[in-house]
């Protein structure tokens, strides 16, 4: 890993967040460095999701701080985030119906398009040629997770599995610096999955901060460089996928409870 | 990643695109039938057709607001009166040519749009509906207090003199088809272009298009300056299409006119369905002059039939169908 060359990557600080008197998230601190793919596990509800909102600008902590590159995301929006380069899938899927599988993976590029209003209702050569390159991108990025011929399909009439690999594509096609994935194995066969990982380690570089909450415990295991383990709002470990596997308050609170 | 694997899970619709060929061709036939009405139709029917094209402009920048955005605007009548207005006072006021004056409405509508939208940017559902609400019925107050300006009760003449020589009703019939044509082209384009792919997004999942770049609050200006900037534009041909502008054309009750005309086209922007709605509440009080309120109650009517019909009937047809087939696919 060659830090000094690619940035500090992705860093919380003493994140807090809660919802009236429930605490969601207390005091994490978690380093996402570029070239390692980080895992992020835990029970239902232990504020997975919500520590991806807060990365993502969805959610405003309220206190500790986060930094992209050693650039800091305070007050920063989520739209603005997404220029930076922050990009992610959902927990839900979260396509539109109305659109193309390839139209929803285009819109993974709306925040670098330069395209305007007038090239939104004229008829003007460079919107044609923006269009087409937005096109292409997202064929480009269907073609990596092998949906390429579903493009002009509409996404309301796609298996629930396969839309999965729809937002994957979308989150990837504008080429982030930061890829999160919140349960992107979620409803997919094994032999999905085992294609899933194949993807992401393809996609994986030394500039990409890539993280990724799954339940999947195979998947993790597999792919992930360094794994954290949150419980109740609280980081409790953090290490290889082996140093995860041999803590024993993990075991205790999350894989021995899987085992239960 | 393996195209076998996702291949089992799901594939094209067989025969998806056929309907959008047939609707195409459906609007390529009916604008080549409009473009031969002034010639071959009595002159009442020509301007009803002009009437119901500019219309249909109407009905299109309330379907924008409900297929962008989610929304209801009952509010439409303050963005065409501006448009409308806009014209006529230029015109009769400082003679300025009818095409600067379409202009001058379009983005006038287009700034009344946002200025309506930037303090309610936070607002949906029932609380945005009666924001527009408000809108809509201060209309004719305003358009009679500023008498001097908008010529009170009685209004302002617009001359349908853009082309010496060509008698009115033909400009008129034109000049409505034109621009009807520009309006569907233009949202038809804006569909597939990186805001209309935004604003779908942000349709169904607020907080994904806000993850990429989309805020709710660029979706309702952007929305409102769409529908806005069409209502003012078709306000626009519509004063110039109906000769007249007067503060009995744009109550509050023209935008619930202008919500039904968008129900029955079922929301759509193409072409032959905008147009339909457009026809339809121009023709029908025309037709039922003499029975007076029947054609409010023929309105409230079929507004419940297509509701009821598009959302619990055929729904529930659709899945009885799919039911009927995952047997017979089973057994």
């Amino acid at each position: 890993m060659d830090m000094a060359n690619h940035g500090a990557g992705l860093v919380a600080k003493e994140i807090k967040l809660a919802f009236g008197g429930l605490q969601v998230l207390n005091n994490v601190s978690v380093s996402f460095p570029p070239g390692v793919i980080t895992g992020l596990i835990g029970p239902n509800g232990a504020g997975k999701t919500s520590f991806f909102n807060c990365l993502t600008g969805l959610y405003r902590p309220n206190s500790g701080d986060i930094s992209l590159d050693g650039r800091a995301l305070k007050g920063v929006s989520a739209s603005r985030r997404a220029r930076l380069g922050i990009s992610r899938t959902f927990q839900h899927v979260a396509l539109s119906p109305e659109l193309s599988v390839a139209e929803n993976v285009q819109f993974g590029l709306h925040a670098s398009r330069k395209s305007g209003l007038a090239d939104a209702l004229l008829p003007l050569p460079s919107a044609w040629s923006d269009r087409e390159e937005s096109r292409h991108k997202a064929i480009e990025a269907l073609s990596l997770v092998g949906l390429s011929h579903l493009a002009d399909v509409p996404a309301g009439g796609v298996a629930p599995g396969t839309l999965r690999l729809v937002e994957l594509a979308r989150a990837m096609v504008g080429r982030p610096r930061v890829l999160l994935l919140d349960e992107p194995a979620a409803g997919l066969n094994s032999s999905e999955t085992k294609d899933l990982v194949q993807t992401l380690r393809q996609i994986a570089s030394r500039e990409l901060v890539m993280v990724v909450v799954e339940h999947d415990m195979d998947l993790i295991m597999q792919i992930c460089d360094v794994i954290n383990v949150l419980n109740f709002g609280t980081l409790i470990a953090a290490g290889t996928p082996a140093e995860v596997q041999a803590n024993p308050l993990v075991a205790e609170v999350y894989l021995g409870a899987a085992d239960d | 990643m393996s195209e076998s694997t996702l291949s089992r899970t799901a594939g094209p619709t067989p025969n998806a695109g056929l309907g959008d060929r047939l609707t195409r061709l459906l609007d390529v036939a009916l604008l080549l039938l409009l473009l031969v009405v002034p010639w071959v139709a009595p002159s009442f029917w020509t301007y009803i057709l002009a009437l119901s094209l500019a219309n249909a402009i109407g009905v299109l920048s309330v379907s924008v607001v409900i297929r962008y955005a989610g929304e209801v605007s009952i509010g439409q009548n303050f963005f065409i009166a501006v448009g409308a207005y806009a014209v006529a006072i230029l015109q009769a006021r400082l003679g300025v040519p009818f095409p600067v004056g379409v202009a001058f409405g379009t983005l006038l509508g287009c700034v009344m749009g946002l200025a309506f939208a930037w303090p309610s940017r936070k607002l949906s559902g029932v609380y945005l509906s009666v924001a527009t609400l408000a809108l809509g019925l201060c209309v004719p107050e305003l358009l009679l207090h500023w008498t001097d300006i908008t010529g009170g009760f009685e209004g302002i003449n617009v001359k349908p003199n853009l082309v010496a020589g060509v008698p009115g009703g033909i400009q008129q019939f034109y000049v409505a088809l034109g621009g009807f044509a520009i309006v569907v082209i233009a949202l038809a384009r804006f569909r597939h272009s990186r805001y209309g792919i935004a604003l779908l997004t942000a349709r169904h999942h607020a907080k994904a298009a806000e993850a990429f770049g989309m805020p709710l609050a660029s979706v309702r200006l952007l929305v409102f300056a769409l529908s806005a900037g069409i209502a003012g534009f078709g306000g626009s041909i519509l004063a110039f299409a109906s000769s007249t502008v007067s503060p009995n054309s744009f109550t509050f009750w023209s935008s619930v006119y202008l919500l039904v005309g968008s129900v029955v086209c079922l929301y759509s922007t193409k072409p032959s369905a905008a147009f339909f709605g457009g026809l339809f509440i121009t023709l029908l009080p025309q037709l039922l002059s003499d029975y007076g309120e029947l054609v409010e109650i023929i309105y409230g009517f079929t507004l419940f039939v297509v509701i009821y019909l598009f959302n619990i009937v055929l729904p529930h047809l659709q899945a009885a169908i799919r039911r009927k087939q995952a047997r017979n696919g089973h057994g």
